[in-house]
């Protein structure tokens, strides 16, 4: 059995103030926003000698999710969206607010991506609805309806999650209640659906609400994969008792390949893969505090573990730069190399 | 065997709580002295066990770093904004008493739920009942065969039994903790309805034969009373099945717990129960408090809403008293794990129909609410306020020995805005 590696430490911490939900990258690493619970939209030069978080603009609501869009749009911006149901595009330069829809989602938007390709923006709100933008134009293209707005138990859901194959063909979106479904962008359909019921965790005498969820799905480079995280069965509903949890599918068959939990007692909040697909690590915070930990795929203990001392809300990892990690008091940045089993990209 | 335990328990329990009571003048000021053309008074407590959040609920405070994330909603009243996960209640707030101005000091569980229950700190020396305790002892009429205080406490976390205190076990409430329904209350297996009969008879007639000529035999007598109150119990079976309710009804509270344990108070209440308590369990959110308010709040303003519109359509608001309360609120402070934690100097509680003033709003608090700016409300206030309200004279004391014991903490008083 190897020896576990030393656990390692940041290489830099960022203060923000307040639990910061969202995190967006520009295409060369060089540069991250922050938004969250205060509302305030942070820049931070990572290429500088000393980054720290310059406020830039404040939106009256906290901050759920941001993308950077780059490239393949005239107009460079960065998209928030925020939990009362509103998504804005800012000039990321002179912070200048070119639109923002109001009323985009009926709830919580809980996340936002750039699908592949630039061009188009996925929102998943608390209306339990995937919406498909033009990035450019703001323009409302498609959505999928078919997540419960409750769980079995009938308790409100929530829709945390959503992501893209990276060939842009398929969404997957996942709910409270445990429940992933795929949609395909070309047809507009649903094309799959199936339950990771161990997210889910309910019991009407000792924990009589519907605890849980799938906080983050990400597709494998290869697209082949489905991660999946979360906490396990919770235990005390109090302070997210449960195991930190990630489940691998092959999404096309709906099959769960592999289960990588670990006894740290919280929920993990993000997932990110390593480029060859053969890792993940993830992030997130619970009873036993905040947490990074790292997996082989196709293995069963944690490659490392990371003890932080609040939740980690998003981790983005900048192409041959290092690990991000945004949530509660700001950002820290690891070194990946001092993750051993993490490859570096 | 286990089929008669609980009702040989709850006897057993009764006669010591009895005898035990017999030290107990029950000095007291008088019955309800609600006028004789006022229906009796009932009391319904929703107990929000765990500690819910007044910032989630009554008393929002957008924008401020101790907000959070939902936004305030106008309710029906002008000036007074509720939680946005609140919209039906806020399309109520014309039935409902707001206090925003709790302030009790305690913020540990246990002591908290003590206090707010009895409306006093614990004393080493005297063991008090708890609020519902009294009010079912002051507000029965001692002619029924139904219990005078049915607490409903499926969940686990928080689950307490209702304190007693010097009142004594005879009015220890029906506890409703594993089932929907009194346990143990059919007959034993293979007892014909005429062999069970034959046996109660011959039971009254060694009680009466006990009874008879001998002074000092108040406990005797409360036993023979709870003889009547469990043989009331076994007929009253079906009141406890909400299945028997339409189904309209049914759909309308919704398949939730809370909405199918507040069904079952309804049910309760019009058969002519004095008091009755639910409790909703898992309110103490150390961690992932909003997306726990979320989900339980969004709950209680559905199932609460459809409670008052229900009370209200059936013409029982007007005499039950409802009440709203936790044993703390929470912390303005949002902590690392996106939660928040135990709170008393500042929160908030609701109450509806009688005695109340409806629409009416009391205490602030400042613009984070930190600390109560105006008009504190403390636990003996609150106490005294919901006698009031049920209709009971704050001038009564009971006689525990040579002590008299008002039924208030001294220095306490009412709260006048909310009463009518």
């Amino acid at each position: 059995m190897p020896d576990k590696p030393k656990p390692p430490e940041p290489v830099r911490k960022i203060a923000a103030p307040e639990i910061q939900y969202a995190l967006a990258l520009s295409r060369d690493g060089s540069r991250c926003f922050l938004g969250g619970a205060a509302g305030t939209v942070f820049d931070i030069d990572l290429a500088g000698s000393q980054p720290k978080a310059d406020p830039r603009w404040h939106e009256h609501s906290y901050v759920a999710a941001l993308a950077m869009l780059e490239g393949e749009v005239e107009q460079p911006a960065l998209v928030t969206a925020r939990y009362d149901g509103s998504i804005a595009w800012h000039d990321p330069q002179d912070t200048r607010l070119i639109r923002r829809i109001e009323r985009a989602h009926a709830g919580w938007i809980r996340e936002l991506i750039v699908l592949p390709g630039g061009k188009l923006l996925a929102t998943a709100g608390d209306d339990m609805l995937v919406k498909i933008w033009d990035a450019t134009s703001g323009k409302s293209l498609q959505y999928f309806a078919g997540h419960a707005t409750e769980t079995p138990q009938g308790y409100v859901s929530a829709l945390y999650t959503i992501a893209a194959t990276p060939d842009g063909q398929a969404l997957a979106s996942a709910d409270r209640a445990g429940e992933v479904r795929l949609w395909s962008l070309a047809d507009g359909t649903e094309s799959g659906r199936f339950r990771a019921a161990d997210f889910y965790t309910f019991d009407p005498e000792k924990r009589d609400r519907s605890l849980g969820g799938i906080r983050r799905v990400r597709f494998s480079p290869d697209g082949v994969k489905l991660a999946i995280a979360g906490i396990g069965a919770v235990t005390n509903v109090d302070g997210f008792v449960g195991p930190a949890r990630i489940e691998i599918w092959d999404w096309k068959s709906g099959q769960r390949l592999a289960v990588l939990q670990d006894n740290h007692q919280g929920v993990l909040n993000d997932v990110l893969w390593s480029a060859d697909g053969s890792e993940v690590v993830a992030a997130g915070g619970g009873d036993g505090g905040g947490v990074i930990l790292g997996w082989k795929v196709d293995g069963k203990e944690p490659l490392f573990k990371v003890k932080l001392d609040g939740h980690v809300q998003r981790l983005a990892r900048p192409v041959g730069g290092q690990l991000v990690a945004a949530g509660h008091g700001g950002l820290t940045l690891w070194d990946p190399t001092t993750f051993p089993p993490l490859k570096p990209s | 065997m286990t089929k008669s335990v609980g009702r040989r328990l709850f006897l057993q329990g009764t006669l010591a709580g009895s005898m035990a009571t017999c030290g107990l003048s029950a000095s007291r000021g008088a019955e309800v002295p609600a006028s004789a053309s006022e229906p009796r008074r009932q009391v319904l407590f929703l107990w929000l066990a765990g500690g819910a959040s007044q910032f989630e609920m009554w008393d929002p405070k957008p924008h401020r770093p101790t907000g959070g994330p939902f936004r305030s909603i106008p309710t029906n009243v002008p000036g007074v904004h509720f939680c946005e996960l609140m919209p039906r209640l806020a399309q109520r707030m014309h039935r409902l008493t707001v206090i925003r101005s709790l302030s009790t000091g305690i913020s540990e569980h246990e002591q908290a739920a003590d206090l707010m229950s009895t409306g006093r700190p614990k004393e080493p020396a005297l063991v008090y009942p708890e609020i519902g305790v009294v009010l079912a002892k002051e507000l029965a009429t001692g002619r029924s065969p139904l219990p005078d205080y049915v607490s409903v406490f499926r969940t686990s976390e928080g689950r307490r039994k209702a304190g007693v205190g010097f009142l004594g076990a005879a009015h220890t409430p029906v506890h409703l903790e594993r089932s929907s329904r009194p346990e143990n209350i059919e007959r034993p297996a293979g007892m014909s309805e005429d062999r069970f009969a034959e046996r109660e008879s011959l039971r009254a007639q060694l009680s009466r034969g006990f009874l008879a000529g001998r002074a000092g035999r108040d406990g005797a007598e409360q036993y023979e009373a709870v003889h009547g109150r469990v043989a009331g119990l076994m007929d009253s079976a079906g009141l406890f099945d909400i299945e028997h309710e339409p189904e309209r009804d049914r759909e309308r509270y919704g398949r939730t717990p809370f909405g199918r344990h507040c069904l079952l108070a309804r049910r309760l209440l019009a058969a002519g129960v004095p008091v009755v308590k639910v409790a909703r369990g898992f309110w103490d959110s150390h961690h992932d408090n909003f997306e726990s308010h979320r989900e339980l709040v969004t709950d209680f303003d559905r199932v609460f809403s459809v409670l008052l519109d229900d009370l209200a359509e059936r013409g029982m608001l007007e005499r039950t008293l409802v009440l709203v309360l936790s044993e703390f609120g929470r912390t303005p402070k949002i902590n690392k794990d996106v939660g928040r934690d135990h709170y008393a100097a500042a929160w908030s509680c609701a109450l509806a129909g009688a005695g109340t003033r409806p629409g009416a709003l009391h205490g602030v608090t400042d613009a984070n609410g930190i600390e109560v700016a105006d008009g504190k409300v403390s636990a003996g206030d609150l106490t005294a306020t919901i006698y009031r309200a049920a209709g009971l004279d704050l001038g009564q004391h009971y006689q525990v020995g040579l002590r008299p014991v008002p039924i208030t903490i001294e220095g306490s008083k009412p709260v006048a805005e909310v009463l009518t």
